[in-house]
């Protein structure tokens, strides 16, 4: 019975480290999968968003260019017509390629993002302390958040040009062109944000000593 | 009798054992963690950092700002 005994103790010293890897695998799989799902559900609810508020303002520019073109009827010049009319396009055109070119540059900090948790997860299953990392990500996460909400609201928007005189003509459309630059400024800044933020929990992933070496 | 029998279940127990230790290492040879291992070490993080980029704002209204000269 004693011999039993032993062999059954011997046996579970055998096994248990193996189920315990075994099961810590399955846990850091797991979790990045959810956290894949998570981001990728995220993307395509951002993506949505973002497509239907494109659909509501093409009515609205196709309204505001007809308005324009009223409008321009006291400008005798038609060269000039025509150049405030394609700096209007370009105005309402050049927002929607720079929120598109920061909506993928957030994508690209969320991909490095979650190279950054799997490696917290990692030094995490070997016994590491990751909270800083931990704290660092999730602000990382938010900041994130709020730069799509920016990009949001700024995708909503399309600006008027004032039409006056034909000698005002050029610093009204200056004025409109710089409404456009300052809103896509104050975007940018929240894109500036994100990155900083992810720098900051790539910085703390960095304090964790042999960090690269910690595997599953 | 009962000598034998206990040999029998020590003998299940090790087989058991060993052949479970066997099983759970050759589910691990190739499992899909492996392969992002590689993309996630500091190196990569960092060089990916630094390749994004933000943009030039003031280089995108280029276009605009010339046509403002004509007007």
């Amino acid at each position: 019975m004693k011999k039993v005994v032993i062999l059954i103790v011997f046996s579970l010293l055998l096994v248990l480290p193996v189920w315990a890897q075994t099961t810590t695998i399955k846990q850091f799989q797991n979790k990045q999968t959810e956290l894949k799902n998570l981001i990728q559900q995220k993307r395509a609810e951002f993506q949505t968003r973002i497509e239907t508020k494109r659909t509501e303002l093409k009515d609205k520019i196709q309204v505001k260019q007809e308005e324009l073109k009223q409008r321009l009827q006291k400008i005798k010049d038609e060269n000039k017509k025509k150049i405030v009319e394609k700096i209007d396009q370009n105005i309402d055109a050049l927002n929607e390629k720079i929120l598109n070119h920061f909506s993928n540059v957030l994508e690209h900090l969320e991909n490095v993002l979650s190279k950054i948790s799997s490696r917290a997860d990692k030094a995490e299953a070997n016994g590491r302390n990751i909270e800083d990392v931990k704290i660092a990500i999730q602000a990382a996460h938010d900041a994130i958040t709020a730069s799509r909400s920016a990009i949001e609201v700024q995708t909503k928007k399309t600006y008027t040009i004032a039409v006056s005189t034909e000698n005002t003509l050029r610093l009204e459309v200056g004025k409109t062109r710089q409404a456009l630059h300052d809103d896509l400024v104050k975007v940018r800044e929240t894109v500036f944000t994100a990155r900083t933020a992810v720098k900051k929990a790539a910085a703390e992933l960095h304090k964790i000593q042999g960090i690269d070496e910690l595997e599953i | 009798m009962k000598k034998i029998a206990l040999t029998i279940i020590i003998i299940i127990i090790l087989i058991a054992a060993v052949a479970f230790v066997f099983w759970q290492r050759s589910q691990k040879v190739t499992p899909p963690v492996q392969t992002e291992v590689k993309d996630d070490t500091t190196s990569v993080i960092d060089k990916d950092l630094e390749s994004v980029d933000v943009g030039d704002l003031d280089k995108e209204f280029e276009v605009i700002d010339n046509d403002l000269k004509n007007l």
